[in-house]
């Protein structure tokens, strides 16, 4: 196992007598992708912020490639990528001009600059557009411009702050195929966002934290079989769902994870694909007009729900 | 890539490329070349006019020489160096600073570059000027070098002046800007004046002394790059990340201009005056200092653990944050009055007064914040309120004491801001001052040893927070 690239430990950030991030520790392994998943106010962006030496610890470490972020700020940030959710516009300057003034930023000088705001141009496609002043982009565009400037040091890792945020579909699509080629390079990912079954599509990792602290981590398939619900099944009757409701309820081996118009999300607890015929003949037994029955592949937003139900944070 | 970027620019600093490549196409730089250019041809005309007219009243061509003055004067000591509060404000407030940050570039470097930008554009308005002035000479009546002079003198006044403003623009205080606009709008003839006055051949007069003309070179060339570099250290320390150390710099750059005094004095520059500037600038110094929020982080404080017991002694008054700061003006303290005691300053009581005073009235205000609201983060806004508050006290219980006649009315305002004022004007008779040093001595070493051991919590909580050592055996 190789040794890995970000590590924290006992991570605490305190403002007052608020603990934004209360003792996280979690290790990723080079060239992975991770998700990093919370509420608003789970402290994501505090941690990352700590993590690209924008913010210092409370308490505990953060290692990027080996280097100790409070001890050797500098070094760390040659290795880092951040790209914020927000990205600030500068007035008065074209796309080209921003990526050379960050390229100049990082020291490269004439030539190398050059081939590297080409490089950067082309991979986000925003060549088309160099001349165009940065208050007249578009959001998607505007995003990929941010990205660009990430990459124009070609950092090992890249830490993006909800970097889908206010996309339209479109856009994301975009953005997540960009997503997709990084890794491709090699590149280790830590990525939040809200859109979960975005996270689950491009993470091979998630961490999902709440009030400060992780509450699960793991693959995305370990966290849709975890907490003790492994299927998910979706029932429709013809007419009434009263009726249905009303099974459900009395069956200790089901809950209602969503309500639909004709039908209902159920969760099956603690049980296996081979429990679904005895299900449906129980169900048609006791009177309910099924008029569909499908085992669905449990989405993460239902993951995260249960996992909050389960990890409630702690009293203060 | 559609265009390349000139290869001129590698020259300078990326900071400086940026911000000149924003800075010129913005309206205001626009409009102030614009409009610069358009009054510099109304003069001319006028002087034009004057000139046709050999019978004219000296007060008309006295008035239209002002008039120039004037409008080179409006965008060389207002515009420009207004355009400084939106330096970094306005890009710490889009997060756009942040990102910077995370290059090479340090705060230093974007500071110093902001300000770069800025005066540069202030030297092009002044480069399109020159012809005016030239053709202002060969119109006649007009000391081209004097003109140049006055010049030269307006660009070092709008240096400062731009200085300052980056120095403010990181805080978000309306009020700080108000101030700092009200003083430019009053102080503005009075520059002016002072600047055309000196070319004139005027000396430069300073509480009823003045400087001879070496002196003042001396002194611009000595002190004007020490305040740009303390105003653009305050800037930079302001918008750093936790993990830079800027304490250093500016509280290296006090001493050094408690360290040139005696300097000044040696070659016979006016004691009176170059101590009101050295304690202007120490105050600078120091207030901002003392009202630095505390920082937690390892890169600041292990250079100075790495030297062993001297550095350990040199990070309580070296790193940032008011708790070293405490210690430093401690330090300051007992440099001052020790290079006054050897000059023989102190001989005179009046003298011992002004500097127990000077130094009382620095930090006593910072004394009660400290030890009513110690974790405040408004630390200057309440600073300012209480140095205003106190003037004010001052300034009634004075008119008290004129309306009744009465000197010892004066003592109604015991505290070392209302002596060091009371002082200045010559309020506090001879036969006072024992007694008012006494009690002023008393405040002031109070203040300054509540200072202290305000800082014992702080400076014991960032050694458990950052598992520093415990104080090394000296």
């Amino acid at each position: 196992m190789p040794d890995p690239i970000i590590q924290v430990e006992n991570l605490a950030r305190d403002f007052g007598d608020v603990k934004a991030v209360n003792g996280l520790s979690f290790a990723i392994e080079p060239g992975r992708v991770v998700g990093f998943i919370g509420a608003n106010g789970a402290g994501k962006t505090t941690t990352m912020r700590m993590m690209v030496t924008l913010d210092q610890p409370s308490a505990g470490t953060i290692r990027i490639g080996g280097l100790d972020v409070s001890d050797r700020p500098t070094e760390v940030r040659r290795r880092v990528g951040w790209m914020p959710d927000a990205y600030g516009a500068y007035d008065n300057m074209t796309v080209l001009e921003y990526l050379d003034f960050y390229g100049r930023a990082f020291g490269y000088k004439k030539a190398e600059r050059q081939r590297r705001v080409s490089q950067v141009m082309e991979f986000t496609d925003l060549a088309a557009i160099s001349d165009r002043p940065m208050d007249k982009l578009s959001k998607g565009m505007g995003q990929r411009l941010c990205l660009g400037r990430t990459l124009i040091h070609d950092p090992e890792v890249l830490v993006l702050d909800e970097p889908a945020a206010g996309l339209d579909p479109k856009a994301r699509i975009e953005f997540k195929n960009l997503v997709r080629l990084l890794a491709g390079q090699g590149k280790t990912i830590f990525i939040s966002s809200h859109i979960l079954s975005e996270l689950g599509e491009m993470c091979d990792h998630l961490i999902f934290i709440d009030a400060g602290r992780i509450v699960h981590q793991g693959t995305t398939e370990s966290l849709v079989q975890s907490h003790g619900v492994a299927l998910l099944v979706e029932i429709r009757v013809a007419g009434d769902t009263a009726a249905l409701f009303h099974w459900i309820a009395a069956s200790p081996d089901l809950e209602i994870a969503d309500r639909m118009k004709n039908g209902a999300r159920v969760k099956v607890i603690h049980g296996d694909t081979a429990d679904l015929p005895a299900l449906l003949r129980r169900l048609v037994l006791d009177g309910v007009a099924v008029s569909g029955f499908f085992k669905v592949e449990r989405r993460i937003e239902d993951a995260f729900v249960d996992m909050l139900k389960l990890n409630p944070p702690p009293l203060p | 890539m559609t265009a390349n970027p000139s290869d001129f620019a590698d020259w300078f600093s990326p900071m400086l490329v940026k911000e000149l490549r924003q800075g010129m196409r913005s309206r205001i730089f626009m409009a102030a070349f614009y409009l610069t250019q358009l009054l510099m041809i109304l003069c001319v005309i006028f002087n034009l006019v004057a000139a046709s007219n050999s019978e004219m009243d000296h007060g008309v061509v006295d008035f239209l020489s002002g008039l120039f003055w004037f409008m080179i004067s409006v965008p060389l000591l207002f515009v420009m160096p207004l355009r400084g509060f939106g330096a970094l404000h306005g890009e710490m407030k889009s997060g756009t600073l942040e990102l910077v940050f995370l290059t090479r570039l340090s705060a230093w470097r974007i500071a110093a570059g902001k300000w770069t930008a800025l005066m540069v554009q202030t030297l092009l308005l002044v480069c399109a000027i020159l012809p005016y002035v030239l053709l202002r000479y060969f119109l006649g009546g007009v000391d081209i070098i004097q003109d140049v002079q006055s010049l030269f003198f307006l660009l070092m006044a709008s240096a400062a002046l731009t200085g300052i403003t980056i120095a403010m623009s990181p805080y978000e205080s309306k009020l700080l800007r108000a101030l700092f606009i009200f003083g430019l709008i009053f102080g503005f003839q009075f520059l002016i004046g002072l600047i055309l006055a000196w070319v004139a051949g005027a000396a430069i007069t300073g509480g009823g002394s003045s400087l001879a003309p070496w002196q003042f070179y001396a002194g611009l060339v000595v002190f004007l790059p020490a305040f740009l570099l303390l105003a653009l250290e305050i800037a930079a320390s302001r918008i750093a990340p936790p993990s830079e150390n800027h304490a250093i710099r500016k509280r290296l750059i006090g001493l050094f201009f408690l360290l040139a005094a005696p300097l000044f004095l040696l070659i016979g520059a006016d004691a009176r005056t170059t101590y009101a500037f050295v304690l202007f600038f120490l105050a600078v110094v120091v207030i901002d200092a003392l009202a630095e929020p505390q920082v937690l982080a390892k890169s600041v404080y292990q250079p100075f653990l790495r030297r062993g017991a001297v550095g350990f002694a040199l990070s309580r008054v070296f790193t940032p944050g008011w708790a070293s700061a405490s210690w430093y003006v401690a330090l300051v303290a007992v440099i001052g009055g020790g290079l006054l005691a050897v000059q023989g300053q102190f001989d005179d009581p009046n003298h011992r007064l002004g500097y127990v005073a000077a130094l009382g009235a620095i930090i006593f205000p910072a004394a009660i914040i400290r030890l009513f609201i110690p974790a405040t983060k408004h630390f200057l806004g309440f600073y300012i309120a209480l140095q205003f508050f106190l003037a004010a006290l001052t300034m009634l219980v004075g008119m008290m004491s004129g309306i009744s006649e009465q000197p010892l009315a004066i003592w109604l305002c015991p505290f070392p801001n209302s002596v060091f004022l009371f002082n200045l004007v010559n309020e506090i008779k001879p036969g006072q001052t024992p007694g008012f040093l006494v009690l002023t001595a008393l405040v002031t070493a109070g203040s300054l040893a509540l200072l202290l051991a305000r800082t014992i919590t702080p400076l014991r909580d960032i050694r458990t927070a950052l598992a520093l050592p415990s104080p090394p055996d000296a």
